[in-house]
């Protein structure tokens, strides 16, 4: 009996010993056989008393094993998921060997196999990486262990979202957002991208040398080692694959093309009529100041004619309830470049601001890429080769988003009820089907089955967004081309003049962006860079029929003749989302948001330097610039109507508050606070027509609101429905102030704060997997969506720099967030407040490694031959 | 005395082995010490439950000392605890782990002692 008790002993110590963490399976075994053995051994003559010890052990032992069993797995307790509580808190282990005082606590030495050469890396007292390579190979190879050293989970857990795989995470409640990304085609445009990649071997080895290296490192990790979500979502880390990286390109493409309102614009044309429907969105503005103006002598290409539309724009007069989740049409961003001359050093000044969401950790990591004919340095992604906005030791480039309507919808008229084939062109063409597999934790599979036509895949059908669609609309978007933007960065990182620089932008297909350019010997530019489909007037502004061939996209724009700027007289050059060109532009454009106010600004304080005037702090200032716009040009005009209407309002403390504002978004005035919310309330009231129907509308932009204002609103449309007597515009007005009054008491009472504009605004960096506690929150900012500090609640400036092209360039930034993806690291979120008070970090362009007290770190990676 | 003699055997036993292993071997650690000392049942658990409670405790404290508290102020966040209770919390988990390692060594104790008596006396 001993031996053989001995024996299940060591059967279970055994199993525990081989029993991996994520492994319960084995341990049920041990318990199993062990139970069966003991309760089996009936040829034994045990008596009863004995018999019963046994039991009493083996139910210690199950309680035992029970215990670590439960304290071993993710728990659901209210719908909330409680982390694996022994793994997770144990000191050892668990989530506290995340914690660091160290920002670099990374090791000095690390042998990795895949390297031909060591690799030098020194982090700088901002803790910034520059890699010194000999070959770009090993540069590449290194780019991706370092940002997984840092970045590991974001890099993963963004693919997941890209990709529609957030339920397998975090359950069913993701599943609409997962079920969104596969019908809008993420991992299929992901893949055409990927093609593209593949067919350019010099990239595709980068790529490929970066993905070893990402995996070199997530090989050597521990479970200690996980980055702390990895132990509160209790998972681990998927293997990198070049797959990864253009999902993560195909994101930032989704959050800035994915925005359109051809179907709310379908609707209003069909409710309102095509003469008021012009008068509330109205494609080009009244007044604008374009990225890039017609020259006076005209563009110098022979514009090519586009193909005949069809007849009738609409023909659509279904209504649609409603739309899907779409990216904030805010996802934009400012640059600009001062010439030479308007600088007191002589050279030229590159600026430049991406406005995203807030989020931690970090979009961007700053980083120093350094080997034989590559040295650059800037804003990198957490998943791909090179930076994104950066300089070298020639020239410096920056991005803004072109405001156009890149996605459009197409009807589908299926001939069948198996929805094997549509119409199109007077014949059936076949659809292919693809099932789309969504795991979801703690819960069924869910199969989704996305119906792709030649357009695009089907988004909208009976059962998506809502169960009450009746329509099937195609998705047609550039998101779906293949994109070579990967080839243009690494092209971009490596230029040594204006010439490369337009080489480089010859690949740069998808997302469209105005993307500016500045360089050491002097040139400055910039280009409205991306694909265009060569379409007939209004074509994509509203849904479009799936079986006309009239309706498809034309050819893109030949290339040669994107508009641009190049060295012009005024001294600058500008974006910040604005039309990108004129109406004297030869191609027809449609426009998704373009802002009407940023850009304006930028221009009139540029405008106003003088020559040799202009430092690189003045672009520093310029940056935080938190003047608006917007109220400047209808506030005073609602002031007005209210000392017209109400002969007491002179009294009113909000009223003189508001009276006596500057426009200025500063974080501790009352008045923005006032404003908004009074602009926002008359914005309902007056718009109430877009509210209250019950299909989906948008309001007409701010813009175009006070320019109704000023020129005449359609008269129907002033009164409010929801009252019984006509209102005029002035009453509307007076109401809005009366709500905002008992808005801002409610705000009163729900908070104990002082109501001022940051408390009322309460910008937030939100961690991507929406945990409160690894966020920050309530940051007291200056800005706002309409200034050139564009921070608005979770949403503005990821990164900002100033480069000036000395010889070598120097540059300062500033992220929202910090280094580290680790929020138990002090470089998770160390530059939140340099960038909340507008400073800057000096970037230090090493070009080669240093001997120098800014060095905290020397780390070096060699190859390790096993 | 043994109670000592066993909860000074338990913490560097498990402070080893955690370096290396997972949680759970704390509840191995304390099942080995108790199987060779012997002792009654509340001794068995206890001393397991406070070795591994009081080894936790010092180590996690020292990380939370160490790092200023971090982590510790944003996990104790989102479990809308204090940095303390979480460190509390965290020895009670471990030493519940320990101390039913410990107990079931008791079990096992006894039967062995009686086995041996039945068959091999």
């Amino acid at each position: 009996m001993s031996i053989k008790a001995i024996k299940y002993k060591t059967i279970i110590w055994v199993h525990l010993d081989n029993m991996s963490i994520y492994d319960h399976k084995s341990l049920y075994n041990s318990i199993g056989i062990c139970i069966k053995k003991v309760l089996s051994f009936r040829h034994v003559n045990i008596d009863y008393k004995f018999r019963m010890r046994i039991i009493k052990f083996l139910i210690t032992l199950s309680i035992t094993l029970g215990l670590i069993y439960t304290l071993n797995n993710q728990l659901v307790i209210n719908n909330q998921p409680i982390p694996p509580l022994g793994k997770f808190l144990d000191p050892f282990q668990g989530f506290w060997q995340n914690a660091t005082s160290d920002p670099v606590p990374y090791s000095s030495e690390e042998g990795l196999e895949g390297l031909t050469a060591p690799v030098k890396i020194q982090y700088d007292s901002a803790f910034v990486p520059h890699i010194f390579a000999k070959n770009k190979e090993d540069l590449f190879f290194a780019q991706g262990f370092i940002i997984a050293q840092h970045r590991l989970w974001q890099m993963d857990f963004q693919t997941y979202a890209a990709s529609g795989r957030i339920s397998e995470l975090i359950g069913k409640q993701a599943l609409q957002f997962d079920q969104l990304q596969r019908r809008k085609g993420m991992v299929y445009g992901a893949e055409k991208a990927l093609e593209a990649m593949a067919n350019d071997p010099e990239l595709y080895a980068y790529i490929l040398k970066y993905t070893e290296g990402v995996n070199s490192y997530i090989d050597g990790l521990k479970y200690k080692d996980l980055p702390v979500e990895y132990k509160l979502l209790d998972y681990t880390p998927e293997p990198w694959t070049p797959l990864k990286s253009a999902l993560l390109l195909q994101y930032m493409i989704d959050n800035l093309t994915g925005w359109d309102q051809d179907i709310e614009k379908t609707n209003a044309y069909n409710l309102f009529g095509e003469e008021i429907f012009n008068q509330l969105y109205p494609n080009y503005s009244a007044d604008i100041d374009p990225i890039a103006p017609t020259p006076d002598d005209g563009w110098k290409f022979d514009s090519v004619k586009t193909t005949k539309g069809p007849d009738s724009l609409i023909f659509n007069k279904d209504f649609v309830s409603s739309t899907t989740d779409m990216p904030d049409p805010d996802n934009g961003s400012n640059n600009w470049v001062v010439a030479g001359w308007k600088t007191k050093s002589g050279n030229p000044i590159l600026s430049s601001d991406m406005h995203l969401g807030l989020n931690l950790p970090s979009l961007w990591f700053l980083i120093e890429l350094s080997a034989p004919d590559y040295n650059t340095m800037g804003f990198a992604l957490a998943g791909n080769v090179g930076v994104v906005a950066g300089f070298n030791q020639y020239n410096a480039w920056a991005f803004t988003d072109v405001s156009r309507d890149e996605r459009d919808w197409y009807k589908i008229t299926f001939t069948d009820d198996n929805k094997e084939e549509y119409l199109f062109d007077g014949t059936n063409i076949k659809t292919s089907k693809v099932v789309e597999e969504i795991k979801v934790r703690g819960a069924e599979t869910v199969y989704d089955t996305v119906i792709y036509t030649h357009h695009g895949p089907i988004v909208y059908d009976e059962s998506f967004p809502s169960s009450e669609g009746t329509d099937y609309y195609a998705l047609k978007w550039i998101g779906h081309y293949p994109s070579r933007v990967q080839k243009a960065l690494i092209e971009l990182n490596r230029s040594k003049n204006y010439t490369d620089y337009l080489k480089a932008l010859e690949n740069w297909d998808a997302p469209a962006q105005h993307v500016a350019f500045a360089s050491v010997s002097g040139d400055i530019a910039i280009r409205v860079q991306g694909l265009w489909p060569n379409k007939w007037k209004n074509q994509g502004l509203f849904i479009m029929d799936g079986s006309q061939k009239s309706m498809e996209w034309p050819e893109f724009i030949p290339t040669d003749h994107y508009a641009f700027q190049h060295n012009p007289d005024r001294g600058f050059i500008s974006s910040a989302n604005q039309h990108s060109v004129d109406q004297n532009y030869p191609y027809w454009q449609g426009w998704a948001s373009p802002d009407n106010y940023r850009g304006r600004r930028i221009n009139s304080i540029l405008s106003e330097y003088d020559s040799a005037s202009i430092t690189s702090k003045h672009m520093m200032e310029l940056q935080q610039d938190d003047y608006g716009i917007l109220p400047s040009e209808v506030l005073p005009l609602l002031l007005d109507s209210m000392r017209n209407v109400r002969s007491d309002i002179a009294t009113d403390s909000i009223f003189t508050s508001l009276s006596s504002w500057d426009y200025h978004y500063n974080a501790d005035y009352f008045a923005p606070v006032a404003f908004l919310s009074w602009w926002r309330n008359i914005k309902s009231l007056l718009w109430d027509e877009m509210r209250d129907e019950e299909i989906a509308l948008n309001s007409p932009t701010d813009y175009q609101t006070i320019y109704l204002f000023k020129n005449g609103i359609p008269s129907d449309l002033v009164d409010n429905k929801n009252t019984a007597m006509s209102e005029t515009l002035n009453d509307i007005i007076s109401m809005g102030y009366d709500s905002m009054k008992h808005d801002l008491q409610i705000w009163n009472k729900k908070n104990k704060k002082e109501l001022n504009w940051g408390n009322y605004k309460s910008t937030s960096i939100i961690h991507l997997a929406r945990i409160p506690a690894l966020s920050t929150m309530n940051i007291h900012v200056n800005g706002e969506d309409d200034a050139v500090n564009s921070t608005k609640r979770n949403h503005g400036p990821s990164q900002r720099i100033v480069v000036e092209m000395s010889n070598p360039p120097q540059a300062w930034a500033v992220i929202p967030g910090g280094q580290s993806g680790n929020p138990g690291n002090p470089a998770y979120d160390n530059m939140i407040e340099a960038w909340r008070e507008g400073s800057y970090l000096k970037m230090h362009f090493l070009q080669e490694p240093v001997d120098s007290n800014i060095i905290l770190l020397n780390q070096t990676l060699s190859p390790d031959k096993q | 005395m043994k109670f000592v003699v066993k909860l000074i055997l338990i913490i560097g036993l498990c402070y080893l082995l955690q370096l290396l292993l997972p949680f759970w071997i704390v509840a191995v650690a304390a099942f080995l010490v108790n199987l060779v000392i012997k002792t009654n049942g509340w001794s068995s658990f206890f001393s397991g439950f406070f070795a591994v409670a009081i080894l936790w405790f010092i180590v996690a404290s020292g990380i939370d000392n160490r790092t200023d508290s971090i982590l510790t102020e944003r996990i104790a966040q989102l479990f809308s605890l204090s940095s303390f209770l979480l460190t509390v919390i965290t020895a009670v988990v471990g030493g519940l782990v320990a101390g039913m390692g410990g107990l079931t060594a008791r079990m096992l104790h006894t039967q062995s002692k009686k086995s041996k008596s039945k068959y091999y006396s």
